[in-house]
């Protein structure tokens, strides 16, 4: 792992104390804690917008805040992107307006995109010309990403970016985030307190909380750390995947191929040969011990468990197939009942209807 | 003192040589106060908002009384005016300008300092982030979001400059042809009982106003316009 950032922050406000000391890598990392945590605060440390009462924050070994020596580079010049829940677009400016703010301040051989490629990203050719203030959720935070890219920072950090977005939408931008990570190679930080999304996104999670760190690993802790458990709301995890679009079944029904794995989906809108991104509910999945035979369900995918977390209710149930992981929520006495264990074959059975697309359409 | 063309003339056009000058002193001054004020966290605030408002609360001959002790012939303003001048402040329409300033002052930093606060720092920091520093920052995204209240607030404090009278009249006196605006003329025809004449001028004073209303409306709408395209 390659240190990109390096955090050691201690700030007071009141009664509450942030002290977080990590050592972040390349790739997208996930910020994970309940409201109040402290999440935002470290971003603002990150950003320049508030100063640490002490510590260290260095981006790329290039120190931009220090205590000792005093150190402190205002928030234009640390080249880091920002991009907030609710878009902060500016409200004066069209959308492309909005776009060029950025890219016309940033010198010509630090972009890292031109701005037709970020239109065409982010799909944004229609709504060009239009003022920002009666555009749609999904379309502000688009141009909020946009913006921000726009602008090519070092390092861009998310907070809570889709927190206020539908599911089809939500699919589009964690498409494009982990596009713009891979092809762009730009870190990330992104704040939530989505665990299906971290899982989906980020490579690796810091928890924190009430401004302490409490773990940090990869973002698969979450599932089966007990640390974490009794903040986490699971009776809504969903596994997030991203696959290839293989064509419709039917009139109703079309092929996504994830990894190795054929998933039988509602129609979906994009293309053959095009990402697409579905979410299914770990609640929704069955677990069987033997191939059932007669079944309605479209999907029946054999499965290695790969880990199985007994201490929750529901238990989560971490299965491999075919290079993509796949959870499964079951209640305590399914899991005794079948005597499921680490490593078991179990068959994962998932109805079409029960994969919810998450596209734009 | 017959009310002719030529002077009916020259008394509309000093008027607003007096309020234009007056509202120009201010403009910079009230963004920058109304920026402290409505954006930075400064110690003594409460002191700065207590002391810019002061004018608005006292009656205007006092705050003219105040200013004919700060600018007065045996003063160190005064005297550093005929150093550099050769002329005195006092009784000339430059100290009408500095009243009127000093009255509509208030008016016009409490729109502004009103606007200031309802920009979200969100967008600013925004701005900052995508690479633009504190004063492109200020210029590029607060100020334009403060639009409303800056026209709101100059002209409320161009028409409060125009229809200044206490201060004035204790600072710059009623000197025809010299100080006397629109507001002392209308005085003084009514005090030498010349009815038809001041009503003339009630009439000019009341179309300013209105006028000055309409192009305050035109602008808001025009802004608005620009922004929801």
């Amino acid at each position: 792992m390659t240190v990109s950032i390096e955090l050691n922050v201690t700030k007071r406000y009141g009664d509450f104390e942030l002290s977080i000391q990590s050592a972040i890598g390349n790739g997208i990392t996930g910020i994970f804690g309940p409201s109040a945590s402290g999440k935002s605060t470290l971003l603002n440390c990150i950003a320049g917008f508030e100063d640490p009462d002490g510590g260290l924050i260095t981006l790329n070994s290039k120190t931009v805040f220090s205590s000792r020596p005093k150190i402190n580079i205002s928030p234009e010049k640390r080249r880091v992107g920002y991009v907030h829940q609710h878009s902060a677009l500016f409200p004066h400016l069209t959308v492309r307006e909005n776009l060029e703010f950025g890219y016309n301040l940033t010198e010509k051989y630090r972009r890292i995109g031109s701005l037709e490629d970020i239109v065409y990203l982010l799909q944004l050719e229609q709504i060009m010309e239009r003022g920002v203030t009666n555009l749609s959720g999904g379309e502000r935070q688009r141009v909020a990403l946009g913006r921000s890219l726009a602008a090519s920072p070092d390092l861009l950090l998310l907070d809570e970016p889709l927190a206020s977005l539908d599911l089809p939408f939500r699919g589009f931008i964690l498409e494009k985030l982990r596009e713009v990570s891979r092809e762009w190679n730009l870190d990330m930080i992104y704040v939530s307190h989505s665990v299906s999304e971290m899982i989906a996104l980020a490579d690796s999670v810091i928890v924190i909380r009430n401004g302490m760190k409490v773990v940090e690993g990869e973002s698969s802790l979450l599932l089966n750390n007990s640390s974490v458990a009794d903040y986490v709301d699971y009776g809504s995890f969903e596994n997030i995947l991203q696959g290839v679009v293989e064509g419709p079944v039917d009139e109703n029904l079309s092929s996504l191929k994830i990894g190795d794995v054929r998933l039988i989906t509602p129609k979906l809108a994009s293309e053959k040969g095009k990402q697409a991104t579905v979410s299914i509910k770990a609640s929704d999945i069955i677990v069987s011990k033997y191939p059932p035979a007669a079944i309605s369900a479209r999907n029946i995918l054999r499965a290695n468990i790969s880990s199985i977390n007994h201490s929750e209710n529901p238990t989560f149930i971490d299965c491999e197939i075919g290079g993509c992981s796949l959870t499964a929520a079951l209640t305590k006495q399914s899991v005794l009942d079948l005597g499921l264990r680490t490593f078991d074959e179990v068959y994962l059975i998932i109805k079409a209807t029960s994969v919810t697309p998450m596209e734009v359409y | 003192m017959d009310l002719g063309e030529q002077n009916l003339f020259n008394l509309i056009l000093l008027s607003l040589q007096v309020a234009v000058t007056a509202t120009l002193i201010n403009i910079p001054i009230a963004i920058y106060v109304g920026w402290l004020i409505g954006r930075k966290n400064i110690k003594g605030k409460l002191i700065l908002e207590t002391l810019i408002s002061l004018p608005l609360a006292l009656p205007p001959v006092v705050t003219g009384y105040f200013l004919l002790i700060l600018v007065g012939r045996e003063t160190p303003l005064g005297q550093l005016s005929r150093f550099i001048f050769g002329a005195d402040i006092v009784f000339t329409w430059v100290a009408s300008a500095i009243a009127a300033s000093v009255v509509s002052f208030p008016l016009m930093v409490r729109a502004i300092i009103v606007a200031m606060q309802g920009v979200d720092t969100t967008l600013e920091r925004s701005a900052r982030s995508l690479g633009a520093g504190p004063l492109r920052t200020f210029f590029k995204i607060t100020m334009p979001l403060c639009y409303n209240g800056l026209v709101a607030g100059v002209l409320l404090g161009f028409v409060r400059a125009i229809g200044e009278f206490g201060a004035t009249i204790v600072v710059a006196g009623n000197i025809p042809g010299r100080t006397q605006t629109i507001p002392l003329a209308i005085y003084s025809k009514v005090q030498l009982g010349r009815d038809s004449e001041a009503l003339n001028l009630i009439f000019i004073s009341t179309l300013m106003a209105i006028m000055t209303l309409i192009v305050h409306h035109w602008l808001i709408i025009r802004g608005s316009k620009k922004r929801t395209r």
